[in-house]
């Protein structure tokens, strides 16, 4: 179909300014005028004749109007006029408004008003709209060619009426194509220039709607509830208030074009809602707004639908495939931008949350006072913070730092078990922990933890030890404290439990003890004159009887921490009374006594009685082992300790550290020795290795709380010759 | 005249073996009492120069025998002897207190103590 672009001037106003130009001519050639004009004439009707032929070949319409007086007077419809719409010449002739009426309502005015223009002279063409006979809706061009009188009035014209639906179409479709490509790229520009989701959201339907032609477009995301949120909208006002949709689809709500497109992940095109039953919930409220038109397309975000993006047209059927792919290419745009935005966002939440992590790191360490360190396994050089330093006793950090210059700075008694548990922990890659002592330049010696873990390069090679360190000394200080109170504690309980236990016993034991003495007594003042043997016996009995009432006297007073009575004393007088009271007991089991007592011994200051007590226990012990004889060895002397490293009067659990000198006492058997497993508890109370009926179990718990009453030490010890070996050290005292 | 003693202990070994300890030795007239309650009673038919007075007993201890003793018009100058198990420091000054400076001899004792404790406190 051509389409026509213009209209030249007709040959009959042409001829009209040939006619006025020659009346002027001279009258002597009027003859010769005359015949012209009847040439001209006749070759004007077979114009006239060939134009309306012409006219009546193509298939476009063209009618005629006649003017008089400025009134329309008669109109002729050539014969063109059924093809454009459908209706007759003659039905148009009969139907003087017929023109007017097939006219789309929207144009009427437009068509009129053309034709007022028309009857005052000036002619221009006009594209509206017609109703066909069959009810289409076609597109003419409407142009007009005036005729006008001598006078310049116009006394009829022709309109050419020519049907452009197609092009109509075309240029709509190309219209429509060139909005969905501004959609396009409107959207493609706001994807990268607006960082920000909810701006890019509210400019994407910004764009739809203005630049893409469409009445409404919105953005709505799936709540967890699945309902169906508007996050973002342009144009019409009023239709989506209070509207609902959801993605379920199970609800008549969830079955629209949103809901579909959100649970199917698919575009989903409504052509016209008002003939389309998914869109029943709504069509009352489209038809309210004008809305024909729905196209829904899904948002994803990370490949997950999580929204859907909608437009709305007020025409039926407004996109077709090609522009619909455009807007399904615009949508796909979205989800990306959408992603790379949450993508963008979670990375800057994981990186705020790293560096929130970082700060808090940093503070936690700071207020805990833990230096931070990361070694390059590689180079072994180290960097570290500031506290690092500071544990290590530089105010102001070293400019250099390396695992060899830790090593030095570890206490030599611990750099071995140090380096092995480092070396161990980069061969394995398990994490390292140790704690042992520093010496700081200032040669004060800290305790400290250090602590490391080993992390892989991108090669997998173990390249970085990341560690923390602390100062634990003053814990270690405390444990140590903590240590000693808790033994006292658990030594002060055994002591109120054998308190008790003794004040029980010693009241039982001493009536017996009391009919005992006053028996012997009683015997000794009426048996007649008694021989040597019986004399000693009667005295035996009676020491026996005296050393029963010490040792409960010894143990009351033990448990309750009496004050000892100290007097300076010889201690080889004491040495040598015990052994006069454990005679009996040594000439039973046959056990030989050999003494290598030291004559020179300086005094010490004892509760002589307590330390018999003592001695007595550890020969009676001895004795005890030797069942079948043997031998008990007991030596003393004096010794001088120089130990300069310990500070005079400190003391340990296993000994103690005096400036002066003191008195040893060795006491040796060749008996069946203690148990390797047993040694440990032979100081506890009631812990015994004799036979049942034979001990008590407090022998040596009672000695070693008379020793320590005293100040000293007692050690026992297994001989690698067999039986045990004590050793007692009491304190020597200077005599001015 | 002989001296006339009264031991009030619950242990009956014991009293037996001081009776016969202090009648052989020093002549003494020695009236064993075991049970506490009675003692009063004894006392009084007894009239004992010095009463010999254990601590610890069960029911009626030393303690409340010698509140019963004082608390006796006929009885309360009559001299008492505390003879005592109990050697723990703090337990006699306990009953120190209670009893109010008698003397006291701690068990086991010879029988010389004993006898240098009695006369002693009987010439006092």
């Amino acid at each position: 179909m051509s389409v026509i672009r213009d209209i030249s001037p007709s040959p009959l106003e042409k001829e009209e300014g040939i006619l006025a130009s020659s009346a002027i001519r001279d009258i002597t050639e009027r003859k010769q005028f005359e015949e012209g004009l009847k040439r001209t004439m006749g070759e004007l009707q077979e114009s006239e004749s060939r134009y309306r032929h012409l006219l009546a070949s193509v298939t476009d319409y063209i009618y005629t109007v006649k003017i008089s007086e400025g009134q329309a007077v008669s109109t002729f419809h050539g014969p063109g006029c059924e093809n454009v719409t459908g209706y007759t010449s003659k039905e148009c002739v009969n139907d003087t408004y017929l023109w007017y009426r097939m006219v789309h309502e929207g144009d009427r005015d437009a068509v009129v008003r053309q034709a007022a223009m028309c009857v005052a002279g000036k002619a221009a063409p006009l594209e509206h709209r017609i109703i066909h006979k069959d009810g289409s809706l076609r597109w003419v061009r409407n142009t007009p060619v005036l005729h006008k009188d001598d006078k310049g009035r116009v006394t009829e014209y022709d309109g050419l009426i020519t049907d452009i639906t197609e092009r109509k179409q075309a240029e709509e479709r190309i219209a429509q194509l060139n909005r969905a490509r501004a959609i396009l790229g409107g959207i493609d520009r706001a994807i990268v220039h607006i960082p920000d989701q909810q701006e890019l959201l509210d400019e994407i339907c910004r764009v739809a709607v203005e630049q893409g032609g469409f009445k409404l477009a919105w953005i709505g995301m799936v709540s967890p509830d699945e309902s169906v949120r508007l996050v973002a909208k342009a144009g019409l006002t009023g239709y989506l208030d209070g509207i609902r949709v959801v993605a379920r689809h199970d609800e008549p709500e969830g079955r629209g074009p949103v809901g579909t497109a959100i649970r199917e992940n698919r575009p989903v095109v409504i052509e016209d809602i008002d003939s389309d039953s998914r869109m029943a919930p709504w069509d009352d409220r489209a038809r309210q707004f004008g809305l024909r038109y729905v196209a829904a397309f899904p948002i994803r975000i990370k490949d997950k639908v999580t929204g859907s993006f909608q437009v709305y047209a007020q025409l039926a059927g407004f996109f077709d495939e090609n522009e619909l792919s455009l807007l399904i290419q615009v949508s796909g745009d979205i989800s990306f931008a959408l992603t790379a935005i949450e993508e963008t966002a979670e990375l800057e939440r994981t990186e705020a949350a790293l560096r929130n992590s970082e700060h808090r790191l940093r503070l936690a360490l700071e207020a805990a006072q833990i230096g931070d360190w990361e070694l390059d396994l590689v180079s072994q050089t180290a960097c570290r913070s500031l506290r690092h330093g500071q544990i290590f006793g530089y105010a102001d950090p070293l400019p250099e730092w390396s695992y060899a210059l830790f090593l030095k700075h570890v206490h030599p008694e611990d750099r071995a078990r140090v380096d092995h548990s480092f070396q161990e922990s980069v061969a394995t890659g398990r994490n390292w922990y140790f704690e042992f002592r520093i010496i700081r330049p200032d040669q004060t010696v800290r305790w400290i933890w250090a602590c490391g873990s080993v992390i892989k390069d991108d090669s997998g090679q173990r390249g970085q030890m990341l560690g923390m360190v602390g100062d634990i000394t003053e814990r270690k200080v405390a444990e140590e404290k903590l240590r000693e109170s808790q033994m006292l504690l658990i030594n002060t309980e055994k002591m109120e439990t054998i308190g008790r236990l003794a004040a029980g016993v010693a009241h039982e034991v001493k009536n017996p003890l009391a009919i005992s003495r006053m028996s012997l007594d009683y015997l000794s003042h009426v048996l007649p004159e008694v021989d040597g043997t019986v004399a000693g016996v009667l005295k035996d009995m009676g020491d026996a009887i005296g050393r029963a009432d010490t040792i409960i006297r010894g143990l009351l007073d033990f448990s309750a921490a009496e004050e000892l009575d100290p007097k300076p004393e010889d201690l080889n007088s004491v040495i040598e009374k015990a052994t006069l009271m454990v005679k009996h007991d040594r000439s039973m089991n046959h056990v030989q006594l050999v003494t290598n007592l030291d004559r020179d011994l300086p005094p010490v200051v004892i509760d002589r009685n307590k330390v018999v007590q003592a001695f007595v226990n550890l020969f009676t012990n001895s004795i005890d082992a030797m069942p079948d004889g043997g031998t008990l060895a007991v030596r003393s002397y004096f010794e001088q300790p120089s130990n300069p490293g310990k500070d005079p009067g400190s003391r340990s659990l296993d000994g103690f550290y005096v400036d002066d000198s003191h008195v040893v006492v060795e006491i040796e058997d060749s008996g069946s020795g203690i148990p390797p497993d047993k040694l440990s508890k032979i100081f506890d109370p009631f812990f015994t290795t004799k036979p049942p009926g034979k001990g008590t179990g407090l022998g040596l718990t009672v000695t070693q709380k008379i020793i320590e009453l005293h100040g000293g030490s007692l050690e026992i010890n297994n001989r690698p010759e067999g039986g045990i070996r004590s050793v007692l050290k009491f304190q020597a005292t200077i005599i001015q | 005249m002989k001296r006339k003693i009264l031991i009030i202990d619950d242990e009956a070994g014991f009293t037996k073996i001081v009776k016969l300890t202090l009648e052989v030795k020093k002549s003494y007239d020695v009236r064993e009492l075991n049970n506490p309650a009675m003692a009063v009673r004894v006392a009084r038919e007894f009239s004992p120069d010095i009463i010999l007075l254990d601590i610890v007993m069960p029911e009626l201890d030393g303690g409340d025998v010698l509140a019963q003793l004082r608390a006796d018009p006929v009885l309360r100058r009559i001299p008492v002897l505390l003879v005592t198990a109990t050697v723990r420091k703090k337990e006699v000054d306990e009953h120190k207190g209670l009893i109010g400076g008698e003397l006291f001899v701690a068990k086991p004792v010879s029988a010389e103590g004993l006898i240098e404790s009695i006369e002693e406190h009987l010439a006092t």
